[in-house]
């Protein structure tokens, strides 16, 4: 086992695959490809970078709709969801095996009245596949 | 000569406050729906006559309670449907002395606020075109009537801006408002309400926050009708709003004073204001 950090970044608007790349302190680490519908070696989190998310009233539309998505680990945050209005985040926990659902993340969101921008995918624990 | 000046005595009747659930705020989300609770009191026992005080020999007054209930549903972002009903409960001394009171629900003020929204890196903004019905739900056959029996129409342009620390509303309208019943004819008003404000707390662990703001309001009536003689005038009332939140819930307290005010004969002043509103979004 080691430990390593993961982020992938990815534009939501479009993307329905994101691709992992490696962080600059790990550019010599592999990085998985996780697509649509893929599950992902481990539990990890999803951050999303969203304008407008200036109002945490305002956004409760984005933490119900979230909250709705499988995979999420109930344990972390509220129900798996920790909004962030100062930096414009959303964190979401995800268990271990669940699949990156991209697309029902930026249907939430925008459903909620906001426009995601960005999707980091941070794993702080990951083995190596053999 | 008292005769004369009673006829010209009257209370401002209806409260037109533009704002709409849930707080202005919420929900912007597709399937969202909200309910808000909204106690206004205002009282005065000053008669003015223009924007001048006048003498008070008969202790003219005016005492109303509104508690609106209201609601909202949001069909996607950009579309949404609010609803408004007043339980009035209020008293008035009339320039001849004679004590009037009135109770019941006034009258129902449907909404269909039409948005469009601005998403930015650390701000959002909207703006909104509002069409407003209110119908006659109210009676009309208290001796201070809750209603007035007629039909009618508005007409609201808003705008809001938001960072993580600043907060703005504005709204502008115009209510058309029709004959009623009993010789009542409420003058049509236009009126410019603005919420500038500062979003000093907010706790991202268990989402709760608050909003300090100041508020102005401005209003022309023109001239028109109760049961007891003309309505309407000009005012601007100003005051401090605060408004704390948790999750879902959201409470907001203002109150609210004439800074300017000028009215059509000789009325009761509308005085101060009170406010205080609990809403829920879900």
């Amino acid at each position: 086992m080691r430990s390593i950090r993961l982020l992938g970044l990815c534009a939501l608007l479009g993307l329905a695959t994101p691709v992992l790349a490696d962080h600059a302190d790990h550019a010599d680490t592999q990085a998985p490809e996780i697509s649509e519908g893929v599950a992902a070696p481990g539990p990890y989190q999803v951050l999303i970078t969203v304008d407008g998310l200036v109002c945490s009233f305002c956004a409760m539309g984005a933490r119900k709709g979230l909250a709705k998505i499988d995979g999420l680990d109930d344990s972390q945050f509220t129900n798996g969801v920790f909004v962030d209005i100062e930096n414009q985040q959303i964190t979401l926990a995800f268990l271990e095996g669940t699949a990156v659902p991209v697309i029902e993340i930026r249907k939430a969101i925008r459903e909620a009245g906001y426009e995601p921008v960005e999707l980091r995918i941070v794993m702080d624990s990951w083995e190596q596949p053999e | 000569m008292r005769a004369s000046f009673a006829a010209l005595v009257v209370l401002l009747p209806l409260s037109a406050f533009a704002h709409q659930p849930v707080q202005d705020m919420a929900p912007r989300w597709s399937d969202g729906w909200g309910l808000q609770v909204r106690q206004e009191y205002r009282a005065s026992d000053e008669l003015l006559t223009g924007s001048s005080e006048a003498q008070n020999p008969l202790d003219s007054m005016n005492r109303v309670s509104e508690t609106w209930f209201e609601g909202v549903y949001t069909f996607k972002r950009e579309v949404r449907v609010t609803v408004k009903l007043p339980w009035i409960h209020q008293t008035r001394v009339t320039s001849t002395g004679t004590r009037q009171t009135g109770e019941g629900f006034g009258d129902l003020i449907l909404a269909v606020p039409l948005k469009r929204y601005r998403n930015d890196k650390g701000q959002t903004s909207s703006w909104g075109l509002t069409p407003h019905l209110r119908l006659p739900t109210g009676g009309t056959s208290d001796d201070y009537p809750v209603g007035d029996g007629s039909y009618d129409l508005g007409l609201s342009l808003s705008y809001s801006y938001e960072t993580p620390r600043i907060y703005l509303y504005a709204d502008l309208f115009y209510w058309l408002n029709g004959s009623g019943r009993r010789g009542m004819n409420r003058g049509d008003d236009v009126g410019l309400d603005i919420n500038l404000g500062l979003h000093p707390y907010h706790n991202n662990s268990n989402d709760s926050g608050a909003f300090v703001m100041w508020d102005v309001s401005a209003r022309y009536e023109g001239r028109g009708a109760s049961t007891v003689g003309t309505t309407g005038g000009k005012r601007i009332s100003t005051g401090p709003v605060a408004v704390v939140y948790w999750k879902n819930w959201m409470l907001r307290a203002e109150y609210a004073w004439p800074a300017y005010e000028k009215v059509w004969g000789t009325q009761v002043s509308r005085g101060d204001e009170l406010r205080l509103s609990l809403g829920v979004a879900f």
